[in-house]
């Protein structure tokens, strides 16, 4: 196997991306993975996207990504979250078929150029010169040589499943952990801490009484999350809504204490907004009841997922806290839930190509960086696996999504920089520029630079294409139809009476003007297809929150282009508090705009560090003169 | 200007020289070797000790030493304090002697606090008190100025800060979490919120700039007619001869500033040429700067004599809020013409000055004293609340206008940013941490 080029160890959501990405650069590239029947396994819920999680699927759709495909050939329910709020802050989200969707990602990465799939346990990373890495050991003995490893250990690295009292080492439930790759990070040097998660039981659908349940269907007609997509074809269904009662309240405080997170057994930190169960009932002891989304695990399977009540109690305590549920009340437990703890890497530890600062060619992505999603996994998992694809082409590995570009970008300068508290998962809230980054406008911001790198099929590449030209197009037309306020007035379409032609573009993005309103003004509109005419809308509707953020954005490129010296010893700058030194020596951030955004940097700290890069350069520049 | 902030700095902290004792302090990573370098043992930290100071075997004097170990100190770094005798050679001697070692700078004025902020040790606000105190002059300044070192605006805008971040929260909350039964309550009811920060924003900065003018001092222009004794008030009121004085209608030409303390505030008063029709193009220019000076003064202190015309008074539009008509040269005049409704005096004789002192001490207090005491000193704090105030008041238009949620978002993400300058960033942990503390949030 001397021709292998880019290994990715692991075959979850940010392991499938990585391989395919590289792939996709024309890279040789070997997926490793322990069973490869589990390639694309959704270990969690069985749904894709979501405020935020939908962005980030659009944006790796934009780059030719597997996620929103497989999503919508296994889609049984599509819904887009804030329909009744703006563009910006909508996202679209799907319950999947699980195994269908496992399905169409194996079938993608079999037949994916480039590609070869191997069945091992990899036991550790060789690095033979100093701080690169040259290939992996699997537990056979056997050495694989490769130019760039991508790592993708998901919740398997040192995995304890915590199911009431007991304690099981593995990965996934009935998967085994990986131990001997935690060694390997401890002995490179990388910092490794524990998190928390948790799933709740699994339940059998014929036991569960529907008829007294609230159902929720989805969108008709279902909108597709790949841009490539044009039809589902999936038979649709629904899912349904109870609620937990004071009675299973009761349950729960009665037996807190055979609950291994308030036993003290756990010391991981779990996520805030992806609560146990027994945490909601302690945190907000006011409320009397908790939503439970009772989701289908697919077309040809019994298996309810009851979103709402992950927990690690007893199995015993479980059935008789789900019992107590409307609806409920004769369920029978598939699987009890549980929670896992697993070791993660601080991602400060990385690059913003997710490449380690300690070792070139190393890189990873997905849980192990401290996330939490398949969404943020495989969003990591393409921008990983694009960048070991460069290092292997002998190119610079340097593909970066800004903040401003997109939600990936957020992410991954949100973990570069900051230290993690509880796994991270996407909101719109943490990206400053959200009015821009659209679900609908992924590929209009990314697949270019996609077709630029060559992670871009030419099918996706000149259906991207025709699509921009047809909105440029419909943006001209728009733009070209323009009228006085005058004669707007005399149409009853107020506007300020300030002589300036308002333009059928400006006016469509107007609250109060309506798409047919426009129609009857200007027929010719009506020639504009509906899909283009709803981006135009978009568009127009923030164009001048747009047009005021483009300071900020000039801004913050600009500290971002401010690159600091390799190695550059932030010890030795002076006047910075120890506070700030130490938070600069534990990011040790490539750019001043990163440094800034560092929690505990102050506007201050980071003039003084513009000072001292300047400093310098003109001192370097001063001996490059003299000498 | 460039600065390294390597270096370990010192300065005399204390003031004019020939005094009992002086402090010089040093502050840095080589303060500590101060005592090696001046031939004396450090003691125990933070405890004072009575050392000689060398160079070599030179004695240089007898003085008292502190030593604050880092972060434990004024500017967070390792400080020395040196309390030695306040004479002009004692002070030479031991600069010299440390200087010499190399290492060690003069600081730059306020490099101390300077540092003291870049370590976190206070906020902006702070340090800015901490100016105001030093430059005091006036016993309301000194009010003013410790009361801001003593966190008057860092409290009052923490708690708008507070408030600003609970809005901003809950808004992300309702656009964040669409399934976690958010009520939409909680948005409208938001309205509310925004009204009571947007009241106690205004409350704020509707001071009447008090702060700032007590800071920069309260204007009061001397204007009227050439001759009428502007020069000679000025003068009077400032006991010291600013103006020239002379028979010559139109001596003074340009625009005379002098500081007085008027009741504990300060006050910049100028005298200014006499306002006629002239056509002597410096006279001309002078009469300009005149109406300049008194348009962006707080008052006008207006100087009549008995010739003025009845006119010019008209002409000036005197508000009796903020304007003081005063008569000079009453000597002038036969006892019974003098008006009763003017104040009326005499500089030549000294007749009715206290009442003018008075009138114009009753003018400044109108002006200066207020329910409550101004927490805004300066413009800077001044722009940052008026921006953040106003993307508030943008926000709270667009949800009562129905606009969506992510638009409400964005004026209120500009409004934290805006009151950031004053208080501290906002960042979007603050508003996560308020998210999942008042909202049952997840699946």
């Amino acid at each position: 196997m001397t021709e292998t080029k880019v290994i990715v160890i692991g075959g979850g959501h940010a392991g499938a991306e990585a391989a395919a990405a590289s792939a996709r650069l024309g890279v040789p590239t070997v997926l490793i993975t322990q069973k490869k029947e589990t390639i694309g396994e959704m270990s969690c819920n069985p749904a894709i996207g979501g405020l935020g999680k939908g962005h980030l699927v659009r944006e790796i759709d934009a780059l030719d990504g597997l996620m929103a495909k497989a999503a919508d050939a296994s889609g049984i329910q599509f819904r887009v979250l804030n329909r009744s709020k703006g563009p910006a802050v909508r996202g679209p989200r799907i319950q999947a078929d699980r195994d269908l969707y496992k399905e169409a990602v194996q079938q993608t990465l079999f037949q994916q150029d480039n590609l070869s799939i191997m069945e091992a346990t990899v036991e550790d990373v060789v690095c033979e010169k100093t701080g690169v890495v040259t290939g992996v050991v699997l537990s056979s003995g056997e050495k694989v040589a490769c130019s760039a490893l991508v790592l993708t250990t998901g919740t398997f690295l040192r995995g304890v499943i915590h199911l009431g009292e007991s304690k099981t080492p593995a990965g996934r439930i009935g998967d085994e952990p990986s131990i001997g790759l935690a060694l390997t990070l401890e002995k490179f040097g990388f910092a490794l801490s524990r998190l928390k998660t948790g799933t709740p039981p699994r339940l059998d659908g014929k036991t569960i009484a529907w008829g007294s349940l609230l159902e929720q269907n989805g969108d008709c007609p279902p909108e597709p999350l790949s841009y490539l997509t044009d039809e589902i074809q999936n038979e649709q269904r629904s899912c349904f809504i109870t609620n937990t009662n004071e009675t299973t309240h009761a349950i729960i405080t009665k037996n807190l204490n055979k609950s291994p997170i308030y036993s003290g057994q756990i010391e991981g930190v779990g996520p805030r907004y992806c609560p146990s169960i027994e945490d909601k009932v302690v945190r907000f002891a006011d409320k009397n009841k908790h939503q439970i989304f009772l989701e289908p695990e697919g077309l040809n399977t019994d298996t309810v997922y009851p979103n709402g009540i992950s927990t690690s109690l007893p199995a015993d305590v479980q059935e008789h806290l789900v019992r107590s549920i409307a609806g409920l009340e004769n369920v029978r437990i598939i699987r009890p839930g549980y929670a896992i703890e697993y070791d993660h890497v601080d991602a400060r530890e990385l690059k913003h190509t997710l490449e380690t600062k300690k070792m070139a060619g190393f890189f990873m992505a997905g849980q192990i960086t401290g996330t939490t999603g398949y969404e943020e996994a495989a969003g990591q998992g393409l921008i990983a696996g694009i960048n070991a694809g460069l290092v292997a082409l002998a190119k610079e590995p340097n593909f970066i999504i800004d903040r401003a570009e997109g939600y990936l970008g957020v992410m991954i300068d949100d973990l570069v920089t900051k230290e993690i508290k509880e796994p991270y998962r996407m909101f719109t809230s943490r990206a400053e520029y959200r009015l821009q980054l659209r679900a609908d406008n992924a590929d209009i911001r990314l697949t270019e630079k996609g077709v630029r790198i060559g992670c871009v099929s030419e099918y996706r590449k000149g259906r991207f294409e025709k699509k921009r030209s047809n909105i440029e197009k419909a943006e001209d037309t728009l733009k070209m139809l323009k009228l006085s306020p005058s004669a707007l007035s005399k149409l009853g379409i107020a506007v300020n009476q300030d002589g300036i032609k308002r333009s059928a573009h400006e006016l469509l993005g107007h609250r109060d003007i309506g798409k047919e309103r426009l129609l009857e003004i200007w027929p010719e509109v009506g020639q504009i297809p509906q899909q283009y005419l709803e981006l135009c809308r978009n568009n127009s509707m923030y164009e001048s929150y747009v047009r005021r953020q483009e300071a900020d954005i000039e801004a913050y490129r600009k500290d971002e282009n401010l690159v600091f010296p390799k190695g550059m010893d932030f010890c030795s700058v002076g006047g910075l508090s120890n506070e700030a030194r130490q938070a600069l020596e534990t990011v040790k951030p490539q750019t001043l705009g990163q440094a800034a955004r560092i929690p505990g940097i102050t506007p201050a700290a980071a003039i003084i560090l513009l000072r001292h890069v300047r400093a310098q350069g003109r001192r370097r520049r001063h001996l490059q003169g003299s000498g | 200007m460039s600065q390294n902030f390597e270096d370990t700095i010192l300065a005399l902290a204390t003031g004019s020289l020939h005094a009992a004792t002086a402090l010089i302090r040093i502050s840095g990573n080589a303060a500590s070797t101060t005592a090696n370098i001046l031939g004396f043992k450090l003691q125990k930290q933070r405890l004072a000790s009575v050392a000689i100071l060398k160079d070599g075997e030179r004695k240089l004097d007898e003085a008292l030493v502190i030593f604050f170990k880092g972060p434990r100190s004024y500017t967070g770094e390792d400080v020395m304090e040196l309390h030695v005798h306040g004479g002009r050679a004692v002070i030479e001697a031991v600069i010299n002697t440390l200087q010499k070692q190399g290492g060690f700078r003069i600081a730059e004025p306020g490099e101390f606090t300077k540092r003291a902020v870049l370590n976190g040790k206070m906020d902006l606000t702070k340090a800015e008190g901490i100016n105001d105190l030093i430059q005091a002059e006036t016993e309301a300044q000194r009010v003013q100025s410790f009361a801001q070192v003593d966190g008057a605006l860092s409290e009052i805008a923490f708690g708008w800060r507070e408030k600003a971040i609970k809005i901003a929260a809950h808004v992300e909350a309702y656009i964040d979490f669409p399934d976690e039964e958010i009520p939409e309550s909680t948005l409208t009811s938001l309205g509310d919120e925004m009204s009571v920060l947007i009241r106690d924003i205004e409350k704020g900065l509707n001071d009447g700039r008090r702060g700032e003018i007590l800071r920069e001092g309260f204007r009061v222009a001397v204007i009227g007619p050439p001759n009428a004794g502007k020069s000679t008030l000025v003068n009077w009121l400032s006991k010291r001869p600013v103006s020239i004085i002379s028979e010559q209608p139109g001596t003074t030409r340009d625009v005379l500033e002098a500081s007085l303390d008027l009741g504990g505030y300060p006050v910049i008063i100028a005298d200014t040429a006499g306002l006629r029709a002239s056509t002597d193009p410096i006279e001309n220019e002078g009469i300009k700067r005149a109406q300049e000076w008194a348009k962006t003064a707080n008052s006008r202190l207006i100087l009549l004599e008995p010739s003025t015309e009845a006119g010019f008074l008209e002409r000036l539009k005197p508000n009796p809020e903020r304007d003081l008509v005063v008569l000079n040269k009453i000597d002038l005049l036969p006892r019974d013409l003098k008006k009763e409704e003017t104040l009326a005096i005499s500089l030549k004789d000294e007749i009715g000055l206290d009442k003018l002192l008075n009138g114009l001490k009753k003018i400044v207090s109108k002006r200066m004293v207020g329910k409550e005491p101004p927490v805004i000193t300066r413009t800077r704090h001044r722009e940052a609340l008026q921006s953040c105030l106003n993307s508030i008041k943008s926000a709270k238009t667009a949800l009562l206008l129905g606009e969506e949620p992510e638009i409400v978002a964005e004026e209120l993400r500009a409004s934290t940013k805006s009151l950031g300058r004053v208080v501290g960033a906002v960042d979007v942990e603050d508003l996560l941490d308020v998210v999942f503390g008042d909202f049952c949030i997840g699946k």
